[in-house]
């Protein structure tokens, strides 16, 4: 019969989920009092809220349950910090989902229609290049892409690093050549043609 | 003759659940990649679901079994590591999603990293222009039961309904801008 463990130990499992549960009410406290669709800022001190409770809680209990050593206590702390993380990017992801995610906005504009909307109507209404353009504005905002000239460049940073290694992935499960990766836009072969430019 | 060391002399059994936790991941991503490179399943998201619930299942078995001798030795121990990977797991899957359907930040980054000499800004705008089709959408929404096609056009389902409902109800919460678009009234 597998021993059922102390107190001090069900607490430190229990760890993670108390931490996910406070960055939740820190997130939504934020949100509720800065109205104002400031998404990362208030997931990030929702996230940090989360963290010092989750860190109190597997410490009290590592100090509680005396581990056979120094390294299973590391271990069991580290384990819990995995747990809290994964839990807290999936909050996150499906927050961000919430507010920008253009199936959800499709799903919303169908169920609020009075009337069955066309896959034209609503093409329409979900356009891509909006998209496009709110996502160019981001990345220059954030510096991810400097404008020069009237051309943009881009500057090595970490999400360059991640797009390069979701990429690379990409490649390992579906077996799709790199060259294929992104579709060369029409429009860059047109001004190639036309100025003897390669943008 | 002495006898050879037994595995446990080898890997510190001092941290068996996090041992565990990444025996169950790495098998779970074993499978998932093996299975992805002889055809990459219809219903994915199930599948993915399936091979992290399947290599849980093996490494408890392996550990019932005496096969796998750094398991927990108790009941919190395996509360724990079930957790970790199925919290790390469940995170991989939704990092999948971004993965395979490409972020349109990610696509405009790499377009411009791949032209050292710069890009102008049409070009950048019709790399994600040129992304996932609308079609690929509204499949995704049928294909979930959300949605229906009708001769008259897209109409959501009960389910559709009670989800977008519960969705307009969480954005109220977080007090998330209401959706911006708005078909016409019929005529």
């Amino acid at each position: 019969m597998i021993p059922l463990g102390s107190g001090a130990e069900w607490m430190l499992v229990a760890a993670p989920a108390a931490g996910l549960a406070s960055a939740v009410a820190a997130h939504l406290g934020l949100c509720r009092v800065r109205e104002g669709n400031r998404i990362v800022p208030t997931l990030l001190a929702g996230a940090v809220v989360g963290a010092v409770v989750m860190l109190a809680i597997s410490w009290w209990s590592v100090q509680r349950m005396e581990p056979p050593s120094w390294l299973d206590a590391i271990g069991r702390v580290f384990l819990n910090c995995l747990t809290y993380n994964a839990g807290f990017y999936l909050y996150s992801s499906l927050f961000i989902a919430l507010s920008s995610s253009l199936r959800i906005e499709a799903l919303r504009i169908v169920a609020d229609a009075p009337a069955p909307v066309s896959p034209a109507e609503l093409a329409a209404l979900t356009d891509r290049s909006r998209l496009a353009t709110g996502r160019l504005h981001r990345l220059v905002s954030a510096g991810r892409l400097i404008l020069r000239g009237g051309r943009y460049f881009c500057r090595p940073d970490w999400l360059l690093l991640v797009s390069r290694f979701y990429s690379l992935w990409r490649r390992v499960l579906f077996a799709v050549p790199y060259s294929a990766e992104i579709v060369p836009p029409s429009r860059a072969t047109q001004a190639q043609s036309q100025t003897g430019v390669r943008s | 003759m002495q006898a050879p060391p037994t595995p446990s002399a080898w890997i510190p059994s001092d941290m068996c659940e996090l041992i565990t936790s990444g025996v169950v991941l790495c098998l779970a991503l074993a499978g998932h990649v093996a299975i992805w490179r002889v055809r990459p399943p219809r219903r994915d998201t199930v599948a993915l679901l399936a091979a992290g619930g399947g290599a849980m299942g093996v490494v408890i078995a392996a550990s019932g079994l005496g096969l796998w001798r750094l398991g927990p030795d108790t009941l919190p121990g395996w509360v724990q590591v079930v957790l970790a990977a199925g919290a790390a797991w469940l995170a991989y899957c939704e990092l999948y999603l971004a993965i395979k359907s490409q972020s349109p930040s990610s696509q405009m980054l790499l377009y411009a990293a791949r032209h050292p000499q710069g890009v102008v800004r049409e070009d950048l705008l019709a790399v994600v222009a040129n992304g996932p089709a609308e079609d690929e959408r509204v499949e995704t929404l049928v294909n979930g039961g959300l949605v229906r096609r009708t001769s008259a056009g897209l109409e959501p389902t009960a389910a559709g309904r009670r989800l977008a409902r519960a969705i307009t109800m969480v954005s109220g919460i977080y007090r998330l801008p209401p959706a911006v678009h708005k078909p016409r009234e019929p005529a």
